[in-house]
């Protein structure tokens, strides 16, 4: 029968590039780190690497960086080969922001600078905290929330960057894979 | 209505912002006194400073859903009804968010346990996160006292009405609220690293009702239609709203198509579902509605297929005619009307037109005025028929576009009719007027008129098949209306098309500058005879392309018939006997429309395949799954609709499509064209037309690889540089990036 139809909306998602989706290689990236160092993400092919998105201005990240979440496991994961960068996608955010907030915490990884958002929207990062594991091959395997604890009341949060790179490094896949990140929004341009 | 006051202690303030707190909190129950074992409501109400939003259930991809830690002794509390949340988009939509702004009653219910007596302290722990461009924790702290007791007591009737208010907005079962839910997807079960395409079918009607036909109408509950569906998340799927529409075969109902894409890894869930709330408009009352519908799962590697619905159709770009209020459209009709007079199309009853105002010219202006206003009347009754002949074959189940009769082999041979016998009026072969006696003793007055009325219905038979700037989306928004907005904008195109003449004749000063009349009318009359004939021609070559030569050939000989019946009638018309003048008349009506009857036997035997324009331009047929292969392939497309009975189109072919310029820009750019033809009827360029909010030809679309969903749309009125502009921007080059 033929019908007439009528649109009533659209919107358009076919038009943006889609995030790399858990299980599908990350597309090589490279940015630079508040020093100006280069990252390039094949330069750590054979490692581990786990992404963390942040911003100081965020409480939750304020949170876990006074419980010294992020340092304590970047040192643990460290121990074992496995790369932590931070990475600030706050489109107000400049290198020296960086160095005097990483002064003041005293944590050693380094934080790539990508105020323009393209790594962002690469991965699909849309929280402070929101935390992506890639393995030895370049695979993103975990992405989400740092742990189970959103509201910061639990006696004792599952860590699951943690346990994510624990799998990948006992050559299992992470299980949850996929998690709702909390926190604030990323403060793109 | 604002919040009832509540009793100190179950009001706070939390979230902090330098001192400022940006959220009060208070604790509601329905009622300060319940009865152990009966239901009752309690809810927290959050006040929000301007700006500033709390979560809903499924935060979305940034945020915390709010939380409610309940402490009642001796009570349950069951989870929190949330009422139909707002979609927060930031960061140009990548990052969607749900919740709730200004003001939100979180309610749950509560039952006491039996035995329960006494006064009891109701407290609630309050987790929640607000954001506006920053995001601020916020923890309060709530309690109140409540009486258990066996005594009925009735709930204070501000309190009651306050929650009654928010519970109205808290969707419902599907059943409760009326409405049928269906989902079809892309693919019978999606797998790890899938995407699929689904539909949400959405239906109100009643089966129980008697006659099966009982369905509400249903329209988006949003203001943005795009907000109507907020879905729950699914772990591992992301699922986005990309289009809605209302088709036909949903009676009334809506279809939400929705994008979805899995994650390469496995799931861990295996019992997934697609889970969401739907705001709806079902016959002007707001309805919410929980959607909670299978969501079909396979591990990676199965074999699954591929599924193809009406319902997966991408109907995903707005339409721009249903954007417009109702008196705009009818604006945009009477300026597409006045338009339709420059268009190609009219040309021919232009000509006529520039006839009658010269033989107007020098009469007096009362019997001027009369013409004005017969040859309106002549076009708003073509109109009324037209729109009346429109609405009843879309009750019928037919759909149809503008210029739709030039598709009928059959119209096309009686407008060649009319215009013959017009021409040969004009060419003095007879007179227009059944009685003679009645020509004389009326004057010329009454014939004049007549013939007016007449020429207001050729100017609209011969404008429809042409779309014009503003027509598109006055007509495309008529055809998506009921009834009487048909007709309105209908008649508001009969206006427009009518206003230029009928100014005309207001204006007595016009006469002035046209010479008294003489030997130069008679010269004037044959020489515009011809152009009509002209225009048979075209007809006639219309026939030919839709329906074989066949076809063109015996409504060749119908019209040589007929010419020799008008002859024989002027002859006649002249006898000083009326009984013969009649007699002719009536046998020369059953003539032309016997005649008529008779071409069917001959025609509608469509030529093999149609190509117009594909011959000479190297155009491919209008193919959506190609145009969308080539796009998927990085090519730009130029992508046009038009027909052999369209003289826009054919005049815009001429003279931009086939020129130099843009063949080699076509050619050097790379760009695939894609045309389609609209000469015969086709389903699909109807839809395809609508899906653009144009309700006939010519359209002209050029898609960028970039935004594969998001043509431009050029205008009706093609010009070289308009056309070679988009195409750049289409296909940019490096030279032009620079």
């Amino acid at each position: 029968m033929m019908h007439l139809g009528v649109a009533i909306f659209g919107l358009l998602l076919a038009a943006a590039p889609q995030p790399t989706p858990v299980g599908q290689p990350v597309p090589d990236f490279t940015v630079r780190d508040e020093m100006g160092t280069e990252h390039r993400l094949s330069q750590y092919r054979g490692h581990a690497v786990v992404l963390e998105w942040t911003n100081p201005d965020c409480p939750f990240v304020a949170r876990h960086y006074e419980a010294d979440t992020m340092e304590k496991l970047a040192k643990a994961l460290g121990a074992k080969d496995v790369v932590w960068l931070a990475v600030n996608s706050t489109h107000s955010n400049t290198p020296a922001d960086t160095k005097a907030w990483k002064a003041e915490q005293g944590f050693a990884y380094a934080t790539l600078q990508d105020p323009d958002g393209t790594l962002g929207h690469q991965l699909g990062a849309r929280t402070t905290p929101h935390i992506f594991v890639i393995d030895a091959e370049g695979v993103l395997r975990y992405r989400g929330a740092i742990d189970d604890d959103p509201n910061g009341d639990s006696a004792k949060p599952v860590n699951y960057a943690d346990a994510s790179v624990k799998a990948l490094l006992a050559s299992s896949t992470p299980d949850p894979s996929d998690t709702k990140p909390y926190g604030c929004s990323v403060k793109y341009k | 209505m604002a919040a009832p006051d509540v009793p100190e202690g179950a009001a706070g303030t939390g979230a902090s912002d330098g001192g400022e707190a940006r959220v009060e909190a208070r604790l509601y129950v329905e009622s300060e006194t319940v009865q152990p074992g009966q239901p009752f409501r309690l809810g927290v109400y959050f006040a929000l400073d301007r700006g500033w939003h709390v979560y809903w259930r499924n935060s979305g991809q940034s945020g915390i859903p709010t939380k409610l830690t309940w402490e009642i002794d001796g009570a349950e509390v069951g989870p929190i009804q949330w009422p139909f949340p707002e979609v927060f988009r930031e960061a140009d939509g990548f990052i969607t968010t749900y919740g709730y702004a200004h003001e939100v009653l979180l309610t749950s219910e509560a039952r006491f346990a039996p035995g329960v007596s006494g006064e009891v302290e109701a407290a609630v722990d309050v987790d929640f996160l607000v954001c506006e461009v920053q995001c601020i924790p916020g923890k309060v702290h709530l309690h109140r006292t409540m009486h258990v007791a066996d005594a009925a007591a009735l709930p204070d009737p501000e309190t009651h009405a306050f929650f009654e208010e928010w519970a109205a907005k808290v969707p419902r079962d599907p059943a409760v609220a009326g409405v049928e839910l269906e989902a079809v997807y892309s693919l019978s079960a999606i797998r790890p690293g899938d995407a699929f395409r689904a539909a949400l079918a959405v239906r109100g009607c009643d089966a129980s009702a008697p006659g099966a036909n009982e369905c509400a109408d249903l329209m988006p509950g949003t203001r943005d239609a795009a907000n109507a569906f907020v879905p729950d998340r699914i772990e591992g799927v992301e699922i986005a709203a990309i289009g809605g529409s209302k088709p036909d075969f949903l009676a009334g109902g809506l279809l939400l198509t929705l994008a979805g894409t899995a994650d390469a890894d496995p799931p861990s869930a295996a019992d997934e579902r697609l889970r969401g709330v739907l705001a709806l408009s079902k016959d002007d009352q707001p309805t919410y509605v929980e959607v909670d519908l299978a969501l079909p799962r396979a591990p990676a590697g199965a074999a699954v297929v591929a599924i193809e619905s009406p319902w997966l159709e991408p109907a995903a770009l707005a339409n721009p005619a249903l954007s417009v209020p109702l008196w705009r459209a009818i604006l945009l009709a009477l300026a597409g009307g006045l338009v339709l007079n420059l268009m190609p199309c009219v040309l021919p009853v232009l000509a006529i037109k520039v006839f009658s105002i010269a033989e107007l010219a020098h009469r007096a202006h009362g019997e001027v005025i009369r013409h004005g206003v017969a040859y309106l009347a002549g076009v708003l009754v073509t109109m009324l028929v037209l729109a009346l002949v429109v609405a009843s074959l879309r009750a019928a189940g037919m759909s149809v576009g503008w210029g739709f009769q030039f598709q009928e082999p059959l119209f096309v041979a009686a407008v060649s009719a009319v215009l013959v016998v017009f021409a040969l009026n004009l060419f003095g072969v007879f007179e227009i007027g059944f009685d003679t006696t009645r020509l004389v003793s009326a004057g010329a007055q009454a014939v004049g008129a007549r013939r007016s009325f007449f020429e207001g219905l050729l100017a609209v038979i011969v404008a429809t098949p042409c779309s014009a700037p503003f027509l598109g989306t006055a007509v495309g928004f008529a055809f998506a209306s009921p009834w009487p907005v048909i007709v309105a904008i209908f008649l508001a195109v009969g206006v427009g098309l009518a206003l230029p003449f009928v100014l005309v004749t207001l204006v007595p000063a016009w006469a002035r500058f046209i010479p008294r009349s003489g030997a130069w009318m008679n010269h004037l009359r044959a020489g515009l005879g011809f152009a009509l004939l002209a225009t048979v021609v075209w007809l006639l070559w219309v026939m030919g392309r839709s329906a074989g030569t066949g076809a063109q050939s015996a409504l060749l000989a119908y019209l040589l018939v007929l010419a020799a019946g008008v002859w024989l009638f002027g002859v006649l018309q002249h006898s000083e006997r009326r009984g013969i003048a009649r007699v002719a008349s009536i046998s020369l009506l059953l003539l032309a429309v016997l005649g008529l009857g008779g071409l069917p036997a001959a025609e509608v035997r469509p030529v093999a395949e149609s190509t117009n324009g594909a011959e000479s331009s190297g155009a491919r047929a209008f193919e959506p799954a190609e145009i969308r292969a080539e796009l998927a392939r990085g090519r730009p497309v130029f992508v046009y609709f038009t027909a052999d009975w369209c003289l826009t189109c054919k005049v815009n072919e001429h003279a931009v499509l086939s020129s130099a310029r843009v063949r080699s820009e076509l050619a050097r750019r790379g760009i695939e064209t894609f045309v389609g033809d609209w000469t015969r009827r086709d389903e699909r360029i109807r839809a395809e037309l609508a899906r653009f909010g144009k309700a006939g030809v010519p359209m002209y679309l050029v898609y960028s690889p970039a935004a594969p969903d998001q043509p431009v749309v050029l205008p009706e009125l093609l010009t070289v540089d308009m056309l070679i502009d988009a195409l750049a921007t289409a296909a940019p080059e490096a030279e032009d990036r620079t």
